[in-house]
């Protein structure tokens, strides 16, 4: 077969043209399918707690419950104290976070049950703990990622830092404003229960999800990532 | 991408099932739960934490320690634990040493934290029968405690006052003053002082949070990994971008 000379210089240009094109095209699906997929950010080592800072306050206990049983030690509480009323909301600006809150209880076992993998699963209150605002460790959990969603509702918590604000809002219709003390991530396998859900002296707020290098084998991740919060003060919702 | 497109019906449904699935956790879980820190007393240098789920009249004790005395005579330190019940629901300063010693023998401690209720035995009676029976302590420096029995009545009942202390036993006889080292047990004379005084003391209050296990699993693993369906088509727009080199080659041969 012979091809006109003009057409053979125009094929070239279009075949110059074309292998320009799939490599610029390739490179660039093959970079971003590398990289374009991070792994969640961590807190620095250094983010250590901060014990807060405020002055100690004794709280006169309010009259109202008395279906609360009574602790005789009293303990000196220090910062502000809501009554009890379960969580509907969190909002974080400064990781773009805005979700309701479902419910979370323990599985069989002893852990903390987590929302849905499956599923684009919103951030969950533990019913255990506290209720945002009351005094003790509040717990709020979420994902970091799922096979389904891509990046979940806690893939940025590693990002946050200490003064960082969080916002829950509760069923009483108020807001609780809580402020970071200090980011941490911890080895699942030691785990220190005492820190994260033990009790305090002050109305605190632990946010938790996953942490570390994703171990393809297990599918699960190592290490927890645990933001140690308190409040700061409340506003009507 | 298909991940994308699923992400949009599901949320609403996702939450509506989320939330009925996920039962009310207090209901199921027991009747009540304490926590304690141990902190060292006289001068142990130990620590350790305890915390106790009671549902019914059965007691499920977790404890960890460490930092104790390791050995005794050769042997793992046997360190008896006890739950202290009936008195303030404290743990007792310096100023309980009354004879002066340098030593909170367990007899001066318990106008703080009062007699013993419950043996933290590490296998048969719990009672404080077995107070003092060496061969159902906790062994060595380090060691952690789990065990479920059945939980006594006055025990039960100092739990719920706020009045129940854990008592860690047990020093190295080395960081004593030789009068002290010479002294015998205040519980079992045939013991020396160090055998049986407070090495670590915890008091137990309600806890603020049902304290679950360990850690938590919030994490699918989607992020931080290549993506291979990506990877392919990169692979397969250089195979093209190849094809087209070679067609060129070939246009221009001709030419």
């Amino acid at each position: 077969m012979i091809i006109p000379a003009k057409k053979r210089r125009r094929g070239r240009r279009v075949a110059t043209a074309a292998a320009v094109l799939f490599v610029a095209a390739g490179c660039a699906a093959i970079g971003f399918a590398l990289w374009g997929n991070p792994s969640p950010p961590r807190p620095p080592a250094s983010a250590a707690v901060a014990a807060p800072t405020q002055e100690p306050v004794f709280v006169v206990p309010s009259p109202a419950p008395s279906s609360v049983p009574p602790t005789p030690p009293v303990a000196p509480v220090v910062g502000p104290i809501l009554t009890a009323s379960e969580p509907t909301q969190i909002n974080i600006p400064a990781i773009e976070v805005d979700s309701v809150l479902m419910q979370l209880g323990l599985n069989p076992d002893g852990t903390l049950q987590t929302p849905s993998l499956d599923e684009a699963s919103p951030a969950g209150w533990y019913t255990g703990s506290p209720t945002p605002g009351a005094i003790g460790p509040s717990v709020i959990l979420g994902h970091v990622d799922s096979r389904v969603q891509g990046r979940a509702v806690f893939y940025r918590l590693g990002e946050m830092r200490p003064g960082d604000e969080i916002l829950v809002t509760r069923t009483d219709a108020t807001v609780a404003k809580f402020v970071v003390d200090g980011v941490e991530e911890y080895s699942k396998d030691n785990f220190p229960q005492f820190t994260v859900y033990g009790n305090t002296d002050h109305a605190g707020l632990r946010l938790i999800t996953c942490g570390g290098e994703f171990n393809e084998t297990t599918r699960t991740y190592p290490d927890n990532v645990v933001v140690y919060a308190s409040l700061v003060s409340s506003h009507a919702a | 991408m298909n991940k994308r497109s699923a992400v949009f019906f599901v949320p609403a449904l996702a939450l509506g099932v989320a939330v009925i699935t996920s039962g009310p956790a207090f209901a199921a879980t027991g009747d009540a739960s304490y926590q304690g820190t141990l902190n060292a007393i006289n001068g142990s240098n130990g620590s350790g934490t305890v915390s106790i789920q009671v549902s019914g009249d059965q007691a499920t004790v977790t404890q960890t320690v460490s930092g104790l005395a390791e050995t005794f005579d050769g042997a793992p330190y046997p360190h008896v634990q006890h739950i202290h019940i009936g008195a303030k629901g404290e743990c007792p300063t310096t100023a309980a040493d009354t004879n002066g010693d340098g030593v909170v023998s367990t007899t001066e401690g318990q106008p703080s934290y009062g007699e013993i209720g419950t043996t933290l035995s590490t296998s048969g009676d719990t009672s404080p029968a077995a107070g003092t029976d060496l061969t159902v302590a906790g062994m060595g420096a380090n060691f952690t405690y789990d065990r479920t029995f059945t939980l006594d009545a006055a025990t039960a009942a100092s739990l719920e006052a706020g009045t129940a202390v854990v008592v860690v036993h047990g020093l190295d006889p080395a960081t004593l003053t030789k009068a002290a080292q010479d002294a015998p047990s205040d519980l079992v004379p045939s013991l020396p002082l160090a055998a049986t005084s407070p090495a670590l003391c915890g008091a137990l209050s309600v806890s603020q949070a049902n304290m679950p296990e360990g850690g938590v699993q919030t994490g699918g693993g989607s992020t931080g990994v290549a993506d291979i369906g990506l990877l392919a088509l990169g692979a397969g727009l250089l195979a093209a971008a190849g094809g087209a080199v070679v067609i060129r080659r070939r246009l221009a041969v001709r030419g």
